[in-house]
C-alpha cells in the first residue's frame, strides 16, 4: 500500500459500540496496520496499550458505557507517521487540566480501582498526544507515531 | 461495529484482522475464523476492484452485527454491478477457466453459511456474509 499514499494520507475508520471488550478490536486493528507499516514490535505494543487506554476512556467516561453511543477510531496512514484519532460522543466532557496531571504511585494505593494512569500512559508511549473537542462535540484524542527507519534494520 | 476502507488493494487485510478479532470473541471456532477471514478478503477485494474500480476516493464499508445465532458481515461498495453468486454446493469447474472474480465468488459461497447480494440504496452493492456462531447446544454443524 506504500505507493498509493498521498500527502493527506489514507484513512481507515472504525466505529465501535461503547461496550467494554471492543477496545480489543481497536487494538488488534491498529496493530495489524502498524505491522504492515513496518513498525518495530515494541512500538506496536506501545501503540496497542495507548489505543486500548484511549478507547476504554471513550467507552467508560466519554460515552458512560451506553452501548448505543459510538466510539470512532480514525487511523491515518502517512509516509512518515501513523495518526490515531479516538473520539466519543461526550456524555461527559474531559476536563483539560485532567489531561496534564501526573499520577503518583502513593495515590494509586489509596484508590479502589486501578484507574488514573491512562492519559499519562498515552503521553509516555506516543510521540504526540493532543486532547481536543471532536467535531460533533465529544472528546477527542489525537495520537501520532513517527516511523523511524532504523539504519541497521530491526526486522 | 463498522469499518470504512479506501479502495486500495492491501487494506482488505486490515478489515480482515479487525473482523477476525471480533469473530474470535463471539464464539466462532479458530478453524471457522480462518473461513471468515478468507471470505471477507474476497468480498472486500471484489468491492475494491469491481464495485469501486480501485478509485481510492470511493469507500468500502464493512458492517458487522452479532446476534444470538449469527455473525453477519455486510460489505458495501459504491458501484452498481451486482455479481452473480454461484449456487451451493459450488461446482468447481476449473476446466472452464473461471475468471479470478468467479473463483472469489465460489470461495465466498463455499465458506459462508449464507450469502446474498443486494443493491444498496445509495447505488452501491452490498454483499451479506452470514456465519453461524458455535453455541453450546447448537445443532448446526460447524463444518
Amino acid at each position: 500500500m506504500s505507493d498509493a499514499e498521498g500527502v493527506t494520507g489514507q484513512v481507515i475508520e472504525l466505529r465501535l459500540p461503547s461496550r467494554l471488550g471492543y477496545e480489543r478490536i481497536a487494538m488488534d486493528t491498529a496493530a495489524a496496520l502498524a505491522r504492515r507499516m513496518g513498525l518495530a514490535d515494541e512500538r506496536i505494543d506501545a501503540l496497542r496499550t495507548a489505543i486500548g487506554e484511549a478507547v476504554t476512556n471513550a467507552i467508560e467516561h466519554g460515552n458512560q458505557a451506553d452501548a448505543a453511543m459510538k466510539v470512532v477510531v480514525v487511523l491515518t496512514v502517512r509516509p512518515a507517521e501513523l495518526i490515531i484519532c479516538v473520539s466519543d460522543q461526550g456524555r461527559r466532557a474531559l476536563a483539560l487540566e485532567q489531561t496534564k496531571t501526573q499520577p503518583r504511585i502513593a495515590d494509586a494505593f489509596q484508590r479502589a480501582d486501578k484507574g488514573g494512569w491512562g492519559i499519562w500512559l498515552m503521553r509516555e508511549l506516543m510521540d504526540e498526544v493532543e486532547f481536543t473537542l471532536a467535531p460533533g462535540g465529544g472528546n477527542q484524542v489525537r495520537m501520532v507515531v513517527h516511523l523511524e527507519r532504523s539504519p541497521v534494520g530491526d526486522q | 461495529m463498522q469499518i470504512i476502507l479506501p479502495s486500495i488493494l492491501g487494506y482488505e487485510v486490515i478489515a480482515r484482522d479487525a473482523v477476525a478479532s471480533l469473530a474470535r470473541r463471539c464464539g466462532i471456532t479458530p478453524e471457522r475464523v480462518e473461513d471468515v477471514k478468507t471470505a471477507l478478503c474476497e468480498a472486500c477485494m471484489n468491492a475494491i476492484e469491481h464495485g469501486n474500480r480501485s478509485d481510492p476516493q470511493r469507500k468500502v464499508q464493512v458492517l458487522c452485527t452479532v446476534d444470538e445465532q449469527r455473525l453477519v458481515i455486510e460489505v458495501s461498495d459504491e458501484g452498481g454491478s451486482l455479481p452473480m453468486l454461484p449456487r451451493k454446493p459450488v461446482q468447481w469447474t476449473f476446466e472452464q477457466r473461471a475468471s479470478l472474480r468467479g473463483m472469489g465468488l465460489m470461495l465466498i459461497v463455499t465458506l459462508t453459511d449464507e450469502v446474498s447480494v443486494v443493491a444498496d440504496p445509495n447505488d452501491g452493492t452490498c454483499m451479506r456474509l452470514v456465519f453461524y456462531r458455535n453455541l453450546v447446544g447448537d445443532s448446526v454443524s460447524a463444518s
